[in-house]
């Protein structure tokens, strides 16, 4: 019995059951016409339990990061097997680990096991006990449909290597499928038993485009939904291509590739039966050789359009013109080695370099809906795509039941240079168990990290300016029960990303999306939904010329800030009133206004030398006057635009106004600004304890005697006292009469 | 016959004479790389040898040969222009 295969198991050290890690042992023959690639790999994944009494626990799994072993070191020494190596990570930076898998020699009838323990150049060690699932590296579940014109036997290939005469002599006899294939390559292919038939005999349809073929996917694949990535492929078998040269296509490339697709990519393709290629297609013993040579191709092009799914480029992209791979074209290969050379030394394989990068690749490079096409930063990636592969922890995926919900969202179209902000929503999804979660989710406090994939395709981890430390805001999120309105069962905060420790992220029109990963104070790991969002073009020359000061250091700090007065911000807090005002009528000039008002509404203190000392000394007073009417028309604006993405930015600026109308020693006018906002927010639909907060903030304002007011002038802007009137509510005992949980946990959707 | 311009393709001018006369004129002529295809055309042509030129003026690049088969491969590699010529069609997947 042989060692190679996947494995898989858990963590049994440092922290028992907080880790998982699916590990693939390459070192020696695994199975029938299938090279040994002398490599080993893995991916971690983060494990969260949620204890429930009187219940198992629920478990659920979320991808982590991948790595590979490079030539490992095997040694067989009395019935043990020792493998070592040492640890190439795929992304980010990691101190020097090594690894030792130990296991006994494998016997007939026994699944072997193995321990793989990793080690850190300092000592620390991480062991995982792991079990052999089987004998290739991964699995992919492939759906294939059928066009209804070419419904009609053979619709899959099945292919005979001593079928025709041009082969390579010591070619060993097989009868090869798209799954054999892949077996042979390493990957167990299920090709799920149902196939749609799509209807193609409308008499005006004739040939099939990229953005048909990307909708029938759409249509069609019945695994389209759902959070991506994941191991799940859909082919169509269909009639012909709009250029009829064409044999098949991986259709599903995004728009800078010059494909239909929008990401996530390399989830499906197409097969062209009317293609000539396959005229003398039969089902059964060919009679002929053209008719074995048909049959050939149509394996081949399965195969290679499959291929081209798992992110491979053709040979020739490789700088690999003459490679016997399923990868390249026999004919271009013929044209510099001879007439019929490729099938006469085509050995029906994915060449080495293919081979690893399918088995022991970056899980985000290798796995449908991952990394774009075309990148990887691997052997496969092409001179100068790596900046688009995925930083670590962009393709984090769940497997089995998420407890809880992280949801991105934010309204979905900004206009040019506004400021983009997004809500993170952390949501309870048991109906009776409690969640006690951490809730500092700006990606400031290290507990949630946010990806930003822009219009080119480059995912970017977003880097805040600041790091802060602080102990954990625990919250209890309660569940909810079905008669309940929506509420203590989530927690949001809006977080803004339009600037960082690189600059700014959304500078260029088109369409962005984001995601986040809540990894809380480090005993779970969330992902988030994938958040599509838009910038659109500057509207007029003015506002594009302006781009070129906006986009600077001192506007983005402003911004990060929420308004500054440092003499060293200057240009850019002038630049942003400037501009607060020329676009008023703009959801633009409304943030804009909001910024600046911001940094109006307190005082601003500054560091001065004074003889040999250094003391602070008030530069600027608070202009809470001229705060309120920087922001009327922002108030106007919100009011009329009615739309409850913006309910929370709405929300904050009537905070602020607030503000400014307390320390103006105005509370009526506080009130009846919070009653409008509450009147507002109803309309749009907002949750009822939001709604609740305002109107016992309103009458806390306006129940506070006069001479009291000043306690509400502090540097804390009205949004963190919100927070914290939030907090004093949840201690008060619910007025509403619980419902009896019941034994069983479920998960709401 | 059949003219296929296949490789390293970016958004080029092609000018293509045969027998010199222009037959094809082409702008942003881009290689789909899931292919290694940018543009396929069908062209009548007299009987026999060919001779024909290849012009990207947006990559300074030009060659004259001669072709008499059916199907001709242009592709753009390392600098320089590529021909390959097949009695067969070139199909693409």
């Amino acid at each position: 019995m042989n060692i190679s295969g996947q494995y898989d198991g858990e963590m049994t050290a440092p922290t028992n059951g907080l880790g998982f890690l699916d590990l693939r042992i390459d070192v020696d023959k695994r199975y029938a016409n299938s090279p040994v690639m002398k490599r080993v790999s893995g991916d971690f994944y983060q494990v969260n339990k949620i204890n429930v009494p009187g219940s198992p626990p629920k478990v659920t799994r979320v991808y982590r990061e991948s790595w590979i072993v490079n030539e490992p070191k095997v040694k067989k020494l009395n019935g043990k097997i020792e493998i070592t190596g040492k640890v190439t990570f795929w992304k980010g930076i990691h101190p020097a680990n090594t690894l030792k898998i130990t296991m006994a020699e494998p016997q007939d009838g026994v699944t072997p096991t193995c321990i793989a323990t990793f080690t850190r150049a300092g000592g620390q060690s991480a062991v995982y006990n792991c079990t052999k699932k089987s004998d290739a590296f991964r699995t992919l579940n492939l759906e294939i449909d059928i066009c209804k014109s070419v419904n009609a036997d053979p619709l899959l290939p099945n292919w005979d290597t001593s079928a025709h005469p041009i082969k390579p002599a010591a070619l060993p006899q097989r009868v090869l499928t798209i799954e054999e294939a892949y077996r042979e390559a390493g990957v167990v292919v299920n090709i799920r038993q149902k196939h749609s038939v799509v209807d193609d005999s409308n008499p005006d349809f004739e040939t099939w485009s990229d953005a048909e073929l990307h909708n029938a996917m759409e249509t069609y694949f019945s695994q389209i939904a759902g959070p991506w990535p994941k191991w799940e492929m859909w082919g169509l078998l269909a009639g012909t291509y709009e250029d009829d040269s064409i044999g098949g296509i991986m259709f599903d490339i995004a728009a800078a590739f010059d494909g239909a697709g929008k990401a996530p990519e390399r989830q499906g393709f197409a097969v062209f039966r009317k293609h000539e290629w396959f005229n003398d297609l039969i089902q059964g013993q060919p009679a002929n050789d053209a008719q074995a040579a048909s049959m050939r191709q149509f394996l081949y092009t399965w195969v290679h359009e499959a291929g081209h799914a798992f992110n491979f480029l053709h040979s020739w992209d490789k700088n690999r013109p003459d490679a016997l791979s399923w990868m390249n074209y026999d004919w271009r290969y013929d044209s510099t080695n001879g007439p019929d050379s490729f099938w006469s030394h085509f050995e029906f394989r994915f060449d080495d370099e293919e081979l690893v990068h399918l088995r022991h690749g970056n899980r985000s490079a290798v796995i449908m809906g991952g990394d774009p096409w075309g990148s990887g930063g691997h052997l496969e990636a092409p001179p100068g795509a790596e900046h688009l592969a995925a930083p670590p922890g962009a393709m984090a995926s769940v497997e089995g039941e998420q407890p809880v919900e992280l949801l991105v969202r934010s309204k979905e179209f900004f206009e040019f240079m506004e400021p983009v902000s997004i809500e993170l929503r952390l949501r309870n999804l048991f109906t009776d168990l409690p969640v006690k979660l951490d809730t500092r989710l700006s990606p400031e406090y290290g507990g949630v990290v946010i990806y930003i994939r822009r219009p080119d395709g480059r995912i970017l981890e977003y880097s805040p300016v600041m790091c802060k430390l602080s102990p954990t805001h625990t919250k209890e999120l309660t569940p909810l029960a079905f008669d309940q309105q929506p509420g203590p069962d989530r927690y949001s905060e809006e977080v803004l990303i339009s600037y960082g420790r690189y600059g700014f992220y959304f500078d260029v029109p088109g369409e962005y999306h984001v995601r986040a990963l809540y990894q809380g104070a480090g005993d779970i790991l969330i992902p988030s939904n994938v958040h599509r969002l838009r910038v659109g073009t500057p509207m007029t020359r003015d506002l594009d010329l302006t781009a070129q000061d906006y986009f600077s250091y001192e506007v983005g700090m402003n911004i990060y800030l929420d308004g500054s007065r440092s003499q060293h911000l200057e240009k850019g807090f002038d630049l942003l009133r400037e501009m607060s005002e020329k676009h008023k009528k703009s959801l633009l000039g409304a943030k804009l206004s909001m910024t600046v008002a911001n940094g109006l509404t307190q005082p601003f203190f500054e560091v001065v030398k004074k003889d040999e000392y250094l003391k602070l000394s008030q530069a600027y007073k608070a202009e809470p006057r001229e705060a309120l009417k920087l922001t009327e028309a922002a108030v106007d604006l919100y009011r009329k635009t009615r739309e409850k993405s913006l309910n929370l930015s709405y929300r904050q600026l009537v905070s602020q106004r607030v503000d400014c109308l307390v320390a103006l020693e105005r509370p009526q006018a506080a009130v009846k600004e919070l009653d409008q906002l509450h009147k507002d927010l109803t309309r749009t639909g907002a949750n009822a304890p939001v709604l609740k907060q305002i109107s016992d903030l309103s009458d806390t304002i306006g129940a506070t005697p006069a001479h009291k007011i000043e306690q509400y002038h502090t540097r804390h802007r009205l949004w963190d006292r919100v927070r914290t009137h939030d907090q004093l509510a949840t201690k008060k005992p619910s007025k509403r009469p619980r419902k009896k949980s019941s034994k069983k946990t479920s998960r709401r959707r | 016959m059949r003219v296929d311009l296949q490789d390293g393709f970016n958004k080029d001018h092609v000018e293509l004479y045969i027998n010199g006369r222009k037959r094809i004129e082409a702008e942003g002529v881009t290689s789909r790389r899931q292919l290694g295809l940018a543009l396929s055309t069908e062209l009548e042509v007299p009987a026999g040898t060919l001779d024909v030129e290849i012009r990207i003026p947006t990559q300074n690049l030009s060659k004259t040969f001669s072709v008499d088969t059916p199907n001709l491969g242009i592709s753009i590699r390392n600098g320089e222009i590529e021909i390959i010529t097949s009695g067969k069609r070139f199909g693409y997947a």
